[in-house]
């Protein structure tokens, strides 16, 4: 391989390792407990101010809260800190399975034939003409959203496999058709070495494109999930009141942060809140570009026709 | 092609009985409670004295072409308009996703290098990485600021509901916008691989002309494939609706799935379409029906593009 380093692959592995590291670290970083609701008095230029009855606006308290409060009086940056941790976590997780159910009903399609390969295909074809969306509202509202983890892993994880799952098929059938298989038939290799030894290795190139472009899928979905309001983690009750009005009414915010979340509810944010989606809307586009520039860039790096003007 | 058709056929007749049955099995086996509430809609169905149908009265119902009813209206008088409504939401982004896919798909390969131009890469990336939601919601909130701002009250365009005028803009931008920069980052890509190709290097040294080359050598080769990538694109248009319909209240089918199995977060108490067996039978044949009807028609167009079938595996083309 060249030297020479594909900038969107840079950028791409620039900005995956700095998500991660966030996501390692994040937590730590942050200055205040995500969860901690300020309902006491600041003073602010000389006048009062209780983030949890006046959001605070990014840069009217700079030291305190550097890009603001939510509409509970949360500090943002404290919850995005500790967002992209379980965000991220949720997604490698599901992309695991996603990828290891792909390539597991891929390679028996491929490797297969007559009546086991024509099940999978049917299986693939289903599993294919379900919107991942759609499915996934579907089962985790059959779920419960309150099952957490386990019903959005299980619902992002039955969805995607099927595209890994068309992509290693047809590479398992295109190596099979290559001249090495033939010769390895030829002087006696066993078939479960030629499919494990032969067959399999030839995937890997292709598969960190794969599953890097597989979370930035991934994370759309958690994304568009979160603003239908289908997201991780019930809910807090906080007290709110408004202004000069001495009555206060219950309401339902999200609890621990997570980025999905933190995109729900986004009518009420654009009003009280605006700054809120923007910034996340900011931060989960990063992500997925990432993610997607990541890919893009192994796919390229992967890409034959390319090699040689590389050097 | 009659047998490749076929299968096509026998497969949408096996799937389509089959997400009818997934649909009612599903609303009928749903938990039917709301965790943040604590209501149940089993007890409102049970308040308004209504039992839950059997499969096996419903499928005697369809047989006599009757699909249920709803609050004492037939689901299919129910289901009309939405469908319609989002036909036409749906017809509208195809037609402008294809066109604008392969114009800037074509654009972006460079007449000099013969590959993507780096502009357009980055284009792919980052607008493939931006959800739809998030284009909706800052045009809504851009409209309303710019509105606030200029402080007269002539609006540029509506921000919400049905109409087929100017109603279908940002709706059809937000739902075009990605299977159109999809099908561009398929053409482009397919179109620079196409360029890498001996005769093209041939038939530039004998000076032929870059738009011909473009439009009569390159683009043939891969029209089979692009047929494919639209047709895959009606995956998106599916999964779109809801977000879009959702966004900007357009009374379509999306919307309707929303109310029917929506995870209400809100805390407000359930509608009566909440978790509705025969309805979400309904829906989730109308959903897989245009699925599959969009898939067999660009399937059938692919076959009819590239009569030689250069790429046999082109049917199973996967786009990211």
């Amino acid at each position: 391989m060249s030297r020479r380093r594909d900038p969107l692959l840079r950028i791409g592995l620039v900005l995956v390792a700095g998500f991660l590291l966030l996501g390692f670290v994040g937590p730590s970083l942050a200055p205040h407990d995500p969860l901690k609701v300020f309902d006491k008095v600041m003073y602010l230029d000389g006048e009062m101010v209780v983030p949890a009855r006046q959001p605070v606006a990014p840069g009217r308290l700079p030291g305190l809260f550097p890009l603001g409060t939510d509409e509970a009086g949360r500090d943002i940056l404290s919850r995005l800190l500790c967002a992209i941790r379980p965000t991220l976590l949720l997604c490698s997780i599901a992309v695991a399975i996603r990828a290891v159910l792909g390539i597991a009903f891929g390679l028996a399609a491929g490797w297969l034939g007559g009546l086991p390969r024509q099940m999978i295909d049917l299986a693939i074809s289903a599993a294919l003409a379900v919107p991942a969306l759609v499915f996934c509202v579907a089962a985790i509202s059959f779920m419960g959203a309150h099952r957490g983890l386990a019903a959005f892993l299980i619902a992002l994880a039955l969805t995607g496999w099927a595209d890994v799952a068309a992509f290693v098929r047809n590479q398992t059938l295109s190596t099979l058709q290559s001249p090495f298989i033939e010769s390895a038939r030829a002087v006696g290799v066993r078939p479960r070495s030629i499919l494990w030894r032969h067959v399999l290795p030839q995937l890997w190139p292709a598969l960190p494109a794969l599953i890097s472009f597989e979370i930035g899928t991934v994370l759309l979905i958690v994304s568009e999930l979160g603003f239908l309001g289908v997201y991780i983690g019930g809910g807090t009750i906080y007290e709110v009141a408004r202004g000069d009005n001495p009555d206060t009414w219950k309401m339902l915010t999200a609890g621990y942060p997570e980025l999905g979340q933190m995109l729900s509810g986004v009518w009420a944010k654009v009003i009280m809140v605006p700054w809120e989606p923007i910034i996340v809307g900011i931060v989960v586009f990063a992500m997925i570009f990432a993610f997607n520039l990541l890919g893009e860039g192994l796919r390229r790096q992967m890409d034959i026709t390319r090699r040689h003007e590389a050097r | 092609m009659a047998r490749f058709v076929g299968r096509k056929l026998l497969l949408i007749a096996i799937l389509l009985p089959l997400l009818n049955w997934v649909g009612f099995q599903y609303a009928v086996a749903h938990p039917r409670f709301n965790p943040y509430v604590g209501g149940s809609v089993l007890k409102l169905w049970q308040n308004q004295g209504l039992a839950f149908p059997s499969y096996a009265d419903y499928l005697r119902g369809l047989a006599r072409g009757d699909l249920g009813e709803l609050s004492n209206a037939p689901i299919r008088e129910v289901l009309r308009e939405p469908a319609k409504n989002s036909m036409i939401l749906v017809g509208a982004a195809l037609l402008v996703s294809s066109v604008v896919g392969l114009g800037l798909g074509m654009l972006s390969v460079s007449r000099r290098t013969m590959r993507i131009k780096p502009w357009a890469l980055l284009l792919y990336s980052g607008g493939l990485s931006l959800p739809g939601f998030l284009v909706g919601v800052a045009a809504i909130g851009g409209l309303i600021y710019l509105t606030l701002l200029r402080g007269s009250s002539a609006r540029i365009l509506p921000l919400s509901g049905y109409g087929i005028d100017e109603h279908l803009v940002l709706p059809v931008l937000v739902l075009a916008s990605r299977p159109a920069l999809q099908i561009a980052h398929l053409v482009a890509s397919l179109v620079e691989s196409e360029l890498q190709q001996e005769y093209v290097r041939v038939a530039r040294s004998k000076g032929l002309s870059w738009g011909r080359l473009l439009w009569r050598h390159a683009l043939p080769n891969v029209a089979s494939a692009v047929a494919i990538a639209i047709g895959h694109a009606s995956r998106i248009f599916v999964s779109g609706l809801i977000i879009v319909e959702t966004l900007f209240l357009w009374p379509g089918l999306g919307r309707l799935f929303m109310y029917d199995i929506g995870v209400r977060a809100d805390g407000r108490a359930p509608s009566a379409l909440y978790a509705h067996p025969e309805l979400l039978a309904a829906l989730a044949v109308a959903f897989g029906a245009v699925l599959l009807l969009t898939d067999l028609v660009a399937s059938v167009l692919a076959f009819w593009l590239d009569p030689r079938q250069r790429h046999p595996n082109g049917a199973q083309l996967t786009i990211h």
